[in-house]
């Protein structure tokens, strides 16, 4: 008899192989004791209903600046300010718009803004460095045009629009 | 006949002729004379009818509305709220599905509004009409629909409310509208009551004349009239309501002047929008298309028949004939007018007995009222160097706002309610009489643009136009000592260049501040001191000496820069009393400056105008948001977190120890001499600061805790009750660090204390606490191992 038939042919009151114990759960560290200095670690969070509309009417704003609806898009903007202060596309957009407008130090002082808030994924640095350039070297502040310039070809060497900027501003200068 | 009386009898032919010579030369003289005289008054009395018509005809007050508002799904909405806006914004509820702009429709039990929203003109955004329904649960939006298109929407906005006008005298609402503006059935009914021989007499109609003198005789007193539409509106135009003989000559005469200069279109016009229809409070409601508003919360082109007749009605008689008043009188007039105009055809047999059947509903007008009374002025001053009197009084501007009708409404309460309060629990407030009574000021702003949602400068306008928000100055106390702490964070120690830190060590105890040779000793609320307390308690606690001590250390002059860089506007004195608040601020400017914390570091301009369009909609001015970076996120948020310590455990724990849960940040304020109590105090979408005093410096003799604090917390309690709660947003760029709280450098192993402390990226002690045991590697390693997440927590 093989033992392959030997296993078939055993008695039913045999004792079965115990089952493999079960899987402790893991152990947590204990939370440390809450004190008046502790900051929370920012878990992600989705997007709340706020923020939610805010994208969208970003969005909205954004085909009124491409349809050249400058003063319109900051109104809707500015609306939008009050559903979502800490995303940085609305600065973004401000900051587009008003330099449309050729209101130069407004937009600079929105990029800055949106440059604060900016995590380097919603709004691109080289498009912010290179609006930044433009609004300075309207501001005939050419040199600070020139260092955001050469910023933004640090990021991208190949980027054509920052290349032309570098240019006007060594013709202007 | 003999000779004599031949000769008597030729002398009295001759004098006969020669009087009648005289006569004549007199009668003809008179009458060139008075011709003269007539042709002159003709020609005076024209020269004021052309200058009325082709002058400016109204003094149209500036309209002054509020900002609009956006609702989008996910968003708290109470359908009560709700109901209370639409009908301030003069929407009609019905029970049916609305079907015409401005109607709408609530169901609270499924939760469901329909609302068909009206056109509405404002700078740089269409308000177009459109069927929306709102579904909601649980008192959350969670669907918008446009219902014509089948489309979800991601937000809506509504319009804004009026709020008030600026007017002179009296307050004359009234759109001008033109003659094809209103439809046929209004000008048609109007015509045929008040004068349907209007297109065939020349101003004066002598027939009408005629039939209201007999109708008179017969009924033995004036029960009809017989003036024209021309003479009523020269009546309206020029003079005043007087029933006397001279002046009836005097209009007819200008009614004939007006005939011959100007055509019948541009009288009826003129007419249909100089017509008075009754009062609102203190608006008077003048013109057709005003009084359809007020009447029927609805376009002229929408009036149905029963409508018409109803405004032609009133026109006779306003106030006794106004459906707000005696629903039967306007019921009884309506019919009447409406018999009118199926005896003339206006309106077919079927379209009168419907609206004959149609009952009146009796109903409440929405009171215009000067709702901000303080704003108002405010707004009053900020466009006083563009725009003159003349300019806000009667050129027909609309100027838009940024203010929140309902939290305005709430500040009111909550201001009212909790002087009321204080009063009642301390005795030593009361005052006999309205003299120097017990004051206070509540400014709202939201951080994130500097727009003004509230603004009360007072507890009673009517009393006290003195705008408290605005225009008083007073100490802030140790409203001004976070200033302090926020540039121990920024700037350090002058002396050691070491940034502080929340968990820092300082001493709270008595010591003298020696500056250019004068000495200073500040003192702790009722000579309490504590010792050795962390930067985080000091600012918690509100301790003077601790703030005064890191002041010292930090400088008087960047304590100073601080401040003015958040948002101070007043003058700073360098001295060192400044460090609690010994300066005159206004409210409106510490709300500038704490708002810029709330905003993460970003400075707004207060906004209260954000457009100026004129009559016809053409924009005049528009006033942008102004941001400017001038604190680092990071700083801001440490600023914020401490300020929370301050609500939740601190000097402000009142606020959740009386049920305001939110998360928030506040600082109380009080002055040494208890003349002022401040609190102010925001979440990361709004900010209030409370200031309560008397005038004349009385002292108030309680804490900003004790006085200001509740008013605060009622009024945020109700103004975020629909809101969500939302946290301060941590930004990237802190990192922990194990730091020696008594020195403030890392932590080594043989540092009795260490705690996890929070510095911007870049900015955390690199030197090793040497106070305790010199640095070595094999410390270094220990530390690690001590907090063995470091590494992982160490860089954002």
């Amino acid at each position: 008899m093989s033992r392959e038939e030997a296993r078939r042919e055993r008695p039913a009151t045999a004792r079965e192989p115990a089952p493999p114990p079960p899987v402790p759960p893991p152990t947590r560290r204990p939370a440390p004791p809450q004190d008046r200095y502790s900051i929370p670690t920012p878990k992600p969070r989705p997007k709340s209903p706020q923020q939610v509309a805010a994208l969208h009417r970003v969005d909205r704003a954004r085909a009124l600046i491409a349809s050249g609806q400058y003063a319109r898009a900051i109104a809707d903007l500015e609306k939008t300010l009050s559903l979502d202060a800490t995303n940085p596309l609305v600065y973004f957009y401000l900051a587009r718009a008003h330099h449309e407008l050729a209101h130069f130090q407004e937009s600079l002082d929105f990029l800055e803004v949106a440059d604060s808030f900016s995590d380097g994924e919603s709004v691109s640095r080289i498009e912010l460095l290179i609006l930044q350039g433009d609004n300075l070297r309207r501001l005939g502040r050419l040199s600070e045009a020139r260092q955001s310039y050469e910023q933004a070809l640090a990021i991208d060497p190949g980027n054509e629009k920052a290349r032309a900027r570098l240019r006007l501003v060594a013709k202007q200068s | 006949m003999n000779k004599r009386s031949k000769t008597k009898t030729s002398r009295l032919k001759r004098l006969f002729a020669t009087c009648a010579k005289v006569a004549g030369l007199l009668l003809l003289f008179g009458l060139v004379a008075g011709g003269a005289l007539m042709a002159w008054y003709m020609k005076g009395l024209s020269e004021v009818v052309v200058a009325k018509f082709e002058g400016k005809k109204w003094e149209i007050p500036a309209q002054i509305y509020s900002d609009s508002k956006i609702i989008y799904p996910g968003m708290a909405l109470d359908l009560e709220r709700l109901d209370e806006q639409l009908r301030r914004l003069g929407y009609r509820r019905t029970q049916d599905e609305p079907r015409q702009k401005g109607e709408y429709r609530i169901d609270g039990k499924s939760g469901r509004a329909d609302v068909y929203l009206r056109e509405f003109n404002y700078p740089l955004r269409d308000f177009k009409g459109f069927s929306l329904r709102i579904s909601t649960k649980s008192g959350v939006i969670r669907e918008l629909e446009r219902v014509d298109r089948n489309e979800q929407l991601a937000s809506v906005e509504l319009e804004p409310e009026l709020l008030t006008g600026f007017y002179d005298r009296v307050w004359e609402q009234r759109k001008v509208v033109r003659l094809d503006e209103i439809p046929p059935l209004v000008r048609d009914t109007i015509l045929a009551v008040e004068d349907e021989r209007f297109y065939y007499h020349r101003g004066v109609d002598p027939v009408a004349v005629a039939r209201a003198a007999v109708v008179n005789l017969q009924r033995g007193s004036v029960v009809q009239g017989g003036s024209t539409l021309t003479q009523q509106l020269m009546k309206n135009f020029f003079l005043d309501s007087e029933r006397t003989l001279e002046r009836k000559v005097k209009e007819a005469l200008m009614a004939v002047v007006a005939e011959w200069k100007y055509s019948k279109e541009e009288i009826f016009e003129n007419y249909l929008n100089e017509i008075y229809l009754g009062q609102n409070g203190a608006q008077g409601i003048f013109g057709v298309w005003e009084g359809s508003q007020f009447y029927f919360s609805k376009d002229p082109s929408q009036l149905t028949p029963g409508e018409a007749a109803m405004l032609t009605g009133l026109i006779r008689a306003p106030n006794r004939y106004s459906p707000y008043r005696n629903v039967e009188e306007a019921t009884r007039r309506r019919n009447t007018v409406l018999a009118k105009m199926l005896q003339d055809k206006i309106i077919s047999r079927e379209a009168y007995e419907t609206a004959v059947a149609e009952a009146i509903e009796p109903r409440q007008p929405v009171r215009a009222r000067n709702g901000a009374p303080y704003f108002t002025d405010y707004l009053r001053k900020e466009l006083a160097d563009n725009y003159t009197k003349e300019d806000l009084t009667a050129e027909g501007l609309r100027i838009f706002t940024s203010l929140d009708m309902e939290l305005q409404a709430q500040a009111e309460r909550a201001l009212s309610r909790g002087l009321e309060d204080l009063e009642k629990r301390y005795r030593h407030l009361r005052r006999k009489g309205e003299k120097d009574n017990l004051q206070g000021a509540i400014v709202v702003i939201k951080p994130q643009t500097g727009e003004i949602k509230a603004m009360v400068g007072g507890r009673d306008y009517q009393q006290s136009q003195f705008n408290r928000v605005a225009q008083s100055k007073r100490q802030p106390g140790s409203i001004f000592k976070p200033f302090v702490y926020i540039a121990a964070l920024e700037y350090g120690s002058k002396a050691t260049g070491r940034l502080y830190s929340p968990a820092m060590l300082v001493e709270d105890a008595q010591f003298t501040w020696t500056f250019e040779g004068q000495e200073w000793r500040p003192e702790n609320y009722k000579d309490r001191y504590y010792g050795t307390v962390s930067v985080q308690e000091a600012l918690e606690r509100s301790l003077n000496a601790a703030t005064a001590r890191i002041a010292r250390d930090v400088g008087i002059e960047n304590v100073r820069e601080m401040a003015y860089r958040l948002g101070i506007e007043s003058p700073l004195p360098a001295l060192p009393s400044l460090t609690l608040g010994s300066v005159e601020v206004a409210p409106l400017e510490v709300a500038r400056a704490f708002g810029t914390l709330a905003n993460n570091g970003v400075r707004t301009n207060v906004l209260a105008i954000k457009n100026v369009v004129d009559h016809q909609g053409v924009g005049l001015e528009r006033r942008h948001v102004r941001v400017r970076k001038v604190l680092s996120p990071q700083i801001a948020y440490l600023a914020n977190h401490m300020l929370q310590g301050v609500i939740d455990r601190g000097s402000g724990r009142g606020v959740r120890a009386r049920g305001f849960k939110k998360p928030a940040a506040g600082k109380t304020g009080t002055t040494n001499d208890a003349r002022d109590a401040w609190f102010v105090g925001y979440t990361p979408d709004l900010l209030a600061v409370v200031w309560v005093g008397f005038d004349h410096q009385t002292e108030l003799g309680l804490a900003g805790s004790e006085a200001a604090l509740p008013i605060w917390t009622d009024f945020m309690k109700l103004a975020t009750e629909d809101t969500p709660a939302t946290d301060f947003v941590r930004p990237p760029g802190l990192v922990a660090v194990a730091i020696d709280p008594e020195t403030g450098y890392r932590a080594t192993a043989f540092c009795p204390r260490h705690v996890r402390d929070y510095f911007p990226k870049g900015s955390a002690p690199e030197q090793f606490c040497p106070l305790h045991r010199a640095f070595d590697a094999t410390n270094q390693q220990r530390v690690i191992s001590v907090f063995p997440s470091e590494g992982k927590e160490a860089t954002q």
